[in-house]
């Protein structure tokens, strides 16, 4: 999976604080990557539009999506994703930290990838996205359109 | 406090026509810290009765994992993805392609098709035993389920 | 609506009724000693009470005396028994004369009067009080037998019954309601005692059955208060009329019928209207009051959530950035500083268990499962499960009565039981925590008792610790957040019980709790 072509992570994330958390548990991945962040879903979505100050940003091949967003929440800037025809081919994967029951199957009803609760305790934390990276990043094969 | 392990079994269904790699995927699964149950399907027709309770599997549970080979006897793979994620029971359930081709079009197929994961079989048992686990752990150890 | 009636009034009408009729059964036997007629026959040419049946009144009146007033102690109820055992006999003795044609002797018991041409058995009670003190006795005899408590009820209703028919004939003079046979009547008094002595019966337990619900601050017995007047009044009333229409020769008897059916069926329906109406109103109060607490609740969840989840964020950041400080720069800065970071970062766990500490107590009933039939001794078994590490840390020794099935939301009442022995394990002594749980059923409610050989409580506490957040020790000796108990007296105020402590600093404490151990709870 390990090409020259770093993987491009977009991190759709409104927490400074988990924003860092993340950046440093991808530090030491096996594949290289390089973390986009977006504070917001309207900035999310004109991101993945290439729109305005985006216009030369790479497509991702990887979304990690908060759903408490400010603007657009998370729920509906999956739900636009995964219809934009140009768009849903990316693997998205939720990074919450909610475990409420009706998050969950509203994820997945909306097509998202994965669904995954942000960890309270930090070990937990750094393991948990360290098994998003070795999973989405080394295992699987992700789709180049 | 967070990722409660899930104390009842999970029921996994491997759509695999291969017995070698049913095998291999079977033992992988076994290690892993979660209780799991397989169910095998040996091709796409098999797969949709079990899902779709038809016939002798009336019974079957509704399985909360797929891993779905795609080239499959009788209905090939991307046909039962699209069954699976066409229905509103089925479509919740992660499915997980695991399968030996690395065409372009049939990643981007399956992703279109809404599966969760494509993975690619290593060629060499040791390394299928590893990607296998691998998925293991992150859908049954930290991915939270619908 | 009419008021609910307080049952400690049902249980003085009771005690009242029990002294007039064994008063007037007194007063009927000084007749006959001192054959005074009117004492025996309240109107002379009228039937009169027999001296059995005098004698039947007296010790009715007692037994029902002593079981109203419950103060007799054990030798009182033997009393009470005897007395209706003895009504009882009576009762069955003199219908097996009638229905066998025997003379079985007990007539003459008090009065010996020979038989007469025309009087084949003068001093005998008429069949109607027999079956009626057979009743009543029975009614007596099985007033707090368990499973015989309906029957109790049943036999009283009867012998009532018989009394009223009794009443109706004297009051419409017709023979024939309280006259069988052309030897023998319900004598007018006699009627008045099964009257007296039937409600009183049915009042001394005003806990259950028709006076239940008669007397309850509810709508049906608003709705009772309101109608069983009417239902007693207004026929009876109307009967008379019609009667005294016929007698005089308005109308034929055939037409009284007719027109009392009428008036009986626009009676019923205009009272069953007015019922509904009232109830509807009722009703309507009662759902208004519940959809209010219920919105109540759910914003109070609403506001729980929210208030933890916002508080669990920025909490979670401090606890993870003090915890990067702490692995980054551990030893590189100065001993202070590592001390500062131990600080902070206890301080943000217990703020973290605190955060979810309360939510579970504002969820105890907000997310509490209906109460279903439950298995105690399950519940317990998972509680010791989820302990197992310190029961193996303190080798503690813990022992258990068997536990009944109960209605009960099982995983609260595992939270509960997972409380008491915690804080058994927690509060140990200097020996390992011999802890016991014990049960016991009583008055319809399941007692149970978590019984431990630890530090004990002082009196002075036995309350403040069910207080949200009270502690009574220092964090350093024994961590917690004060509010365990406070969400197990919680659990089991929803399930309608009670929770208190007995102990003595230094001898263990007993924490005790009970719970309906039927349906029917808050």
């Amino acid at each position: 999976m390990t090409s020259g072509v770093p993987i491009e992570i977009l991190l759709v994330e409104d927490n400074p604080g988990d924003v860092r958390l993340t950046k440093e548990a991808l530090k030491d991945a096996k594949v290289r990557n390089t973390l986009h962040v977006v504070m917001d879903g309207v900035e999310a979505l004109s991101f993945l539009r290439k729109q305005g100050k985006y216009a030369a940003v790479p497509v991702p091949d990887l979304i990690l999506l908060d759903l408490n967003l400010p603007k657009k929440n998370g729920r509906e800037v999956l739900e636009e994703i995964k219809q934009d025809d140009g768009l849903r081919h990316i693997p998205v994967v939720i990074l919450t930290t909610s475990q409420a029951e009706r998050d969950i199957a509203e994820s997945y009803r909306l097509h998202a990838n994965a669904y995954v609760t942000k960890p309270v305790d930090l070990e937990q934390f750094l393991t948990v996205v360290k098994s998003i990276e070795q999973f989405w990043l080394e295992i699987v094969k992700l789709s180049h359109i | 406090m967070n990722q409660a392990p899930q104390a009842a079994p999970i029921d996994v269904l491997l759509v695999e026509d291969s017995r070698d790699d049913a095998e291999l995927t079977l033992h992988a699964l076994q290690a892993a810290k979660i209780r799991n149950r397989v169910h095998v399907a040996r091709d796409g027709a098999e797969a949709l009765d079990f899902l779709f309770r038809r016939g002798e599997f009336a019974d079957a549970p509704t399985p909360d994992l797929i891993l779905l080979d795609l080239n499959l006897p009788k209905v090939d793979g991307h046909e039962v993805l699209e069954d699976i994620k066409g229905d509103e029971r089925l479509s919740r359930i992660p499915v997980i392609v695991v399968t030996s081709s690395q065409a372009e079009e049939d990643v981007a197929k399956s992703y279109r098709l809404h599966a969760n994961a494509y993975v690619t079989k290593p060629i060499e048992p040791a390394a299928f035993l590893r990607a296998v686990s691998a998925i293991g752990r992150f859908w049954l150890e930290i991915v939270r389920r619908p | 609506m009419t008021s609910a009636i307080p049952a400690a009034r049902s249980q003085a009408a009771s005690r009242a009724l029990a002294v007039a009729v064994a008063g007037l059964g007194a007063l009927v036997l000084l007749g006959w000693a001192f054959d005074v007629t009117v004492l025996k026959a309240v109107i002379p040419g009228l039937a009169t009470m027999k001296p059995n049946t005098a004698l039947c009144f007296v010790l009715g009146g007692v037994g029902l005396g002593l079981k109203a007033e419950r103060r007799g102690g054990v030798a009182g109820e033997r009393i009470a028994t005897v007395c209706g055992a003895l009504v009882l006999g009576i009762g069955l003795t003199t219908l097996v004369e009638y229905l066998l044609v025997v003379n079985l002797g007990v007539d003459s018991l008090l009065v010996h009067v020979s038989p007469q041409p025309g009087a084949p058995h003068p001093v005998r009670m008429s069949e109607m009080t027999a079956l009626s003190f057979a009743c009543s006795g029975g009614a007596l005899l099985l007033l707090d037998a368990g499973r015989g408590r309906t029957a109790s009820g049943i036999m009283a209703l009867v012998s009532g019954l018989v009394a009223l028919t009794a009443l109706v004939g004297y009051a419409y003079g017709v023979r024939a309601l309280y006259a069988i046979d052309p030897f023998s009547s319900v004598a007018l008094h006699t009627a008045l005692g099964f009257a007296a002595l039937a409600i009183g019966v049915l009042c001394a337990r005003p806990d259950r059955g028709l006076v239940a619900v008669t007397i309850g601050n509810t709508a049906g017995g608003a709705m009772a208060r309101r109608l069983l007047p009417l239902a007693l009044f207004l026929p009876l009333t109307l009967g008379w009329v019609t009667l005294q229409g016929e007698r005089m020769g308005l109308y034929a008897a055939s037409f009284a019928v007719g027109a009392h059916a009428v008036s009986i069926v626009v009676i019923l329906t205009g009272a069953i209207l007015w019922c509904g109406t009232s109830l509807n109103q009722f009703d309507a109060e009662r759902r208004r009051v519940a959809l209010e607490l219920k919105r109540s609740n759910e914003e109070l969840e609403r506001f729980a959530y929210v208030a933890s989840h916002d508080l669990q964020e920025p909490l979670r950041m401090i606890r993870n950035y003090v915890e990067l400080l702490g692995r980054r720069y551990r030893g590189k800065l100065d001993a202070d500083a590592d001390d500062f970071i131990g600080f902070a970062q206890d301080g943000a766990t217990r703020m973290q268990r605190l955060i979810e500490d309360l939510l579970s107590y504002s969820r105890v009933n907000t997310r509490g499962a209906e109460l279903q039939p439950t298995d105690a001794t399950v519940a317990l078994t998972r509680a010791l499960a989820n302990l197992h590490l310190v029961i193996a840390e303190t080798g503690a020794t813990i022992t258990h009565d068997a536990l009944p099935v109960l209605p009960a939301d099982s995983s609260q009442l595992e939270h509960v039981f997972q409380n008491l022995i915690g804080n058994a394990l927690k509060f140990r002594g200097a020996d390992p925590p011999v802890i016991h749980v014990a049960m016991a059923q009583r008055d319809g409610e399941a007692v149970f008792d978590v019984r431990d050989n630890g530090i004990g409580i002082d009196p002075q506490y036995f309350d403040r610790i069910f207080v949200i957040f009270q502690r009574l020790h220092g964090r350093e000796q024994y961590p917690g957040t004060g509010l365990g108990l406070a969400i197990t007296k919680r659990i089991i105020e929803r399930h309608g019980g009670r929770i208190w402590v007995e102990s003595q600093p230094g001898q263990g404490s007993t924490f005790f709790f009970a719970l309906p151990a039927t349906g029917d709870s808050a």
